[in-house]
């Protein structure tokens, strides 16, 4: 029996050793390029973070230092008021004694006397002198009216000079 | 020389790979670090922004300030080194004073005052005390009229910042 082939022969395609170089380098340098690309825009990046990092740094000392320059001022400040609120509050106080003390002068009627005083934060006494009983009640009459005092007693002490003596206690607002 | 071409540049390709991955890696994670970081600087700016904010103006009043404090402070101490001149008048009024200086490492002075004199002298001594000695108090004032004249007795104490 006679086989015939009729199958045409084909030359078989295969790669050439320089076409496998070349297709490896190709896929070297994709890999190369591509890689350096990524790392360069990656790089940039950290770049833009740095500066803007380095920046809020700049402005966070800057602010630092000025919040430290307000506390030193606000200390200062806290001093000074402190320093001129306890003098105005001892000149204040101090008033009230003077003022009483003018007030017990200034409210005396005609013929009256204010014989001695004694003036304390609270409270005051005073010993006059008065020709009628009538005059030591406007006497406490104008005093209360100054607002200063809450409170005032009177009590007939003898007579001096010819007059009626008065102790009056006065109790301070 | 295929096998060979194939190893050396598949080693290669993989070492670009795994330089380029590492490298990424670093860059990114570093990159996230940065960022945290930026994100607590941006907070604490923003904060520090509020805190400063409307405060940092009147910075400018603070040389004013000082002076004034300092002015304020030589003034208390002058007074503070010549308090019997200050309590004591030779003319008229006549004054008296005894300070005590028991307290004086709190800045406490008490004292007793004798002053006599017209009324209305008496009232402008007082006066004219407060102005020089701003941090007297007074505790008692007891008084004897004779006349137009006062005989004034007064206690209290005076009061240095220390």
């Amino acid at each position: 029996m006679i086989r015939i082939d009729l199958a045409v022969p084909r030359r078989r395609e295969r790669l050439t050793t320089w076409h496998y170089l070349v297709i490896w380098v190709c896929v070297f340098l994709f890999v190369v390029v591509g890689a350096g690309i990524g790392l360069v825009f990656q790089g940039r990046r950290l770049k833009s973070i740095e500066q803007e990092n380095a920046s809020l740094r700049a402005t966070s000392d800057s602010l630092k230092t000025q919040k430290t320059a307000v506390a030193h001022y606000e200390n200062i400040e806290a001093q000074y008021r402190e320093l001129l609120g306890k003098i105005e509050d001892a000149s204040r106080y101090n008033e009230r004694y003077l003022e009483v003390m003018r007030l017990l002068d200034a409210k005396l009627g005609p013929r009256m006397k204010l014989v001695s005083f004694q003036i304390e934060a609270d409270s005051a006494t005073a010993m006059v002198l008065a020709p009628s009983n009538l005059e030591v009640r406007r006497y406490v009459d104008a005093l209360l009216g100054s607002a200063m005092f809450e409170l005032i007693t009177s009590e007939p002490r003898g007579s001096r000079e010819g007059l009626i003596q008065h102790r009056l206690l006065l109790r301070m607002r | 020389m295929k096998v060979a071409i194939s190893v050396i540049f598949g080693i290669l390709t993989a070492l670009v790979l795994v330089i380029g991955g590492y490298l990424g890696f670093a860059t990114i994670r570093e990159s996230k670090g940065l960022l945290r970081e930026v994100d607590s600087l941006q907070t604490r700016v923003n904060s520090l922004k509020s805190e400063v904010a409307g405060r940092a103006e009147r910075l400018q009043e603070e040389a004013t300030i000082a002076a004034e404090l300092d002015s304020l402070r030589s003034a208390l101490q002058a007074s503070e080194e010549g308090l019997e001149e200050r309590f004591t008048h030779p003319g008229r009024p006549t004054s008296k004073a005894v300070i005590s200086d028991s307290q004086k490492v709190e800045g406490i002075y008490p004292f007793k005052l004798k002053v006599d004199g017209a009324a209305s002298a008496v009232d402008s001594f007082l006066i004219e005390l407060q102005r020089q000695v701003p941090l007297v108090r007074f505790e008692k004032l007891e008084g004897v009229r004779k006349g137009r004249n006062l005989r004034l007795e007064a206690t209290g104490s005076a009061r240095f910042p220390r």
